[in-house]
């Protein structure tokens, strides 16, 4: 759906509202700079530490940290959980762990993964990679096994064999679901590497942020914190554009 | 005659010991070759699960379903849904039967092109089902199930969702269609004209456990299968009237 035009305009009225009253708010009272930071500095910074190149090489790190550990997060989740279709048996083994793993905070397990992995940029990607798999699983098996029983009769009716039935039927329609995973997983990525980083790390947004908030520059803090919102909304904007080729991949060419 | 297949000491039930349903003791048809053999009952006799069980879908409790015909033999069954997936396009739903069996051989589009003419569906190729109409979806079924070149056609209820305007021009078009390739049909179905104007015999089974209640053979005294000359059979009417009262449709009070 497209909007008039005057909408996207209108929609730039509160942000800038926002920013003038902040700027001028803060401008008023010199402690306050302390507490809330201020709009001009925060672009200051950006065009500062862009300059110099800190920006682009911390931005980089948590990307890379980032896309690696979602993609192979998802890639091994999707794997798996279309894979569990094949097998009744092997899932209702496998259910308790899946769903006891699933619930359990990835995340606390970070400093865990930092002394396995190290402190590079290895660990983060794990860190990623764990806190995606398990989402990435759960709603790729839901999605196949939630294909309509009157399908599978269908493909009964033709003589199809499970690989077939796999491929027309289930892996066509557990392509949405498996879309839902990435989406919601593109947060849990940009968490997992944010979160390494900040436990131990010497470059990255993370570190940008615990450095900063160490001298408690509250505008560096917040330059930071809007880049990180940038990855999320370029990796959302990235699955928006692969959905409908990929559709069609899976349509056409299974 | 020869016999294309023959069910004999069929029985099937459903359901645990103390709350079963029994729908078939000791069930025996036999379906000659070349023919049109309508089936009419009252509805939940398991008029689907015969068709169920001679296409092999679901195993009778005793009892067996005997083919004479050796090599290229083929079911096509046709269910009571029509049942397009909804991320193909409807000639993409056409060719999903074929795509199973022939693995490697993909129908021709000419072919494909002469079935979507022959149901007037030339325009409407690449829409999706999403946005066709029930008579639509039908057609296509229709067509997938013909694009597997069956030796036996099972149909269930196949005309349903087609307006009445269309319904005998279809009919009219499947049944040449079949007299050219020497198919045998199997036509479930409620509509006691369908079944006259189609069948060659009209076989009206019992309520349940199921027997069949007799066997109608129809001869309209016209030369040429036609659904459409079938009405207009001054004899149409006798045919119609005495399966209605074997039939029973209605209780005497209503």
């Amino acid at each position: 759906m497209t909007e008039p035009k005057y909408i996207r305009i209108y929609q730039l009225v509160p942000i800038v509202l926002v920013l003038v009253i902040w700027e001028l708010i803060v401008r008023q009272e010199s402690q306050m700079i302390f507490f809330f930071g201020l709009p001009s500095r925060i672009a200051g910074y950006f065009y500062s530490k862009t300059l110099d190149g800190s920006l682009l090489t911390d931005l980089s790190v948590t990307m890379t940290e980032a896309l690696t550990g979602f993609i192979l997060g998802n890639l091994v989740g999707t794997l798996l959980g279309l894979g569990l279709w094949y097998s009744r048996t092997a899932f209702a083994i496998s259910k308790p762990y899946i769903i006891a793993l699933g619930s359990a905070p990835i995340f606390a397990l970070s400093p865990i993964l930092i002394i396995w992995f190290g402190t590079g940029i290895f660990s983060k990607i794990m860190i990623a990679l764990l806190s995606t798999v398990f989402i990435a699983l759960f709603q790729a098996y839901t999605g196949a096994s939630e294909v309509s029983n009157d399908y599978l009769r269908l493909m009964k009716t033709f003589g199809a064999t499970k690989t077939q039935t796999f491929r027309k039927v289930v892996a066509p329609s557990a392509v949405v679901w498996v879309i839902s995973a990435f989406k919601i997983n593109v947060g849990f990525a940009l968490l997992g590497a944010f979160i390494g980083e900040f436990i131990s790390s010497n470059r990255g947004l993370g570190h940008l942020i615990l450095v900063a908030s160490g001298l408690f520059d509250i505008s560096l803090v917040l330059c930071g914190v809007l880049l990180l919102v940038v990855i999320a909304l370029t990796l959302n904007f990235a699955i928006t554009k692969i959905e409908p080729p990929l559709k069609r991949l899976i349509v056409k060419h299974l | 005659m020869e016999h294309l297949f023959s069910i004999s000491h069929l029985s099937k039930s459903f359901g645990s010991s103390d709350k079963r349903l029994v729908l078939f003791e000791n069930f025996n048809l036999k379906a000659a070759e070349a023919r049109v053999t309508s089936i009419v009952g009252p509805t939940g006799c398991g008029k689907t699960t015969l068709l169920n069980i001679i296409a092999g879908i679901e195993k009778p409790d005793t009892g067996k379903v005997e083919f004479t015909s050796g090599s290229g033999f083929r079911t096509g069954y046709m269910l009571q849904d029509s049942l397009l997936l909804p991320w193909r396009t409807l000639s993409e739903n056409a060719m999903l039967g074929s795509e199973i069996f022939n693995k490697h051989r993909v129908k021709s589009s000419k072919e494909l092109d002469e079935y979507f003419a022959l149901f007037d569906l030339a325009d409407s190729k690449n829409s999706y089902p999403a946005v066709s109409s029930g008579g639509m979806k039908r057609r296509v079924a229709l067509i997938r199930t013909l694009l597997t070149e069956p030796s036996l056609l099972l149909l269930d209820e196949p005309f349903v969702d087609l307006d009445f305007d269309i319904r005998p021009k279809i009919q009219r078009r499947l049944i040449r269609y079949f007299e050219k390739r020497n198919t045998t049909i199997v036509l479930v179905t409620h509509d006691i004209e369908d079944a006259v104007a189609l069948g060659d015999i009209v076989i009206v089974l019992s309520e349940k456990p199921t027997t069949i209640k007799s066997q109608i053979k129809i001869e309209l005294g016209i030369s040429r299968k036609d659904p459409v000359e079938a009405r207009k059979s001054p004899k149409f009417r006798d045919y119609f009237v005495h399966i209605w009262d074997e039939l029973k449709y209605l209780d005497n009070n209503d």
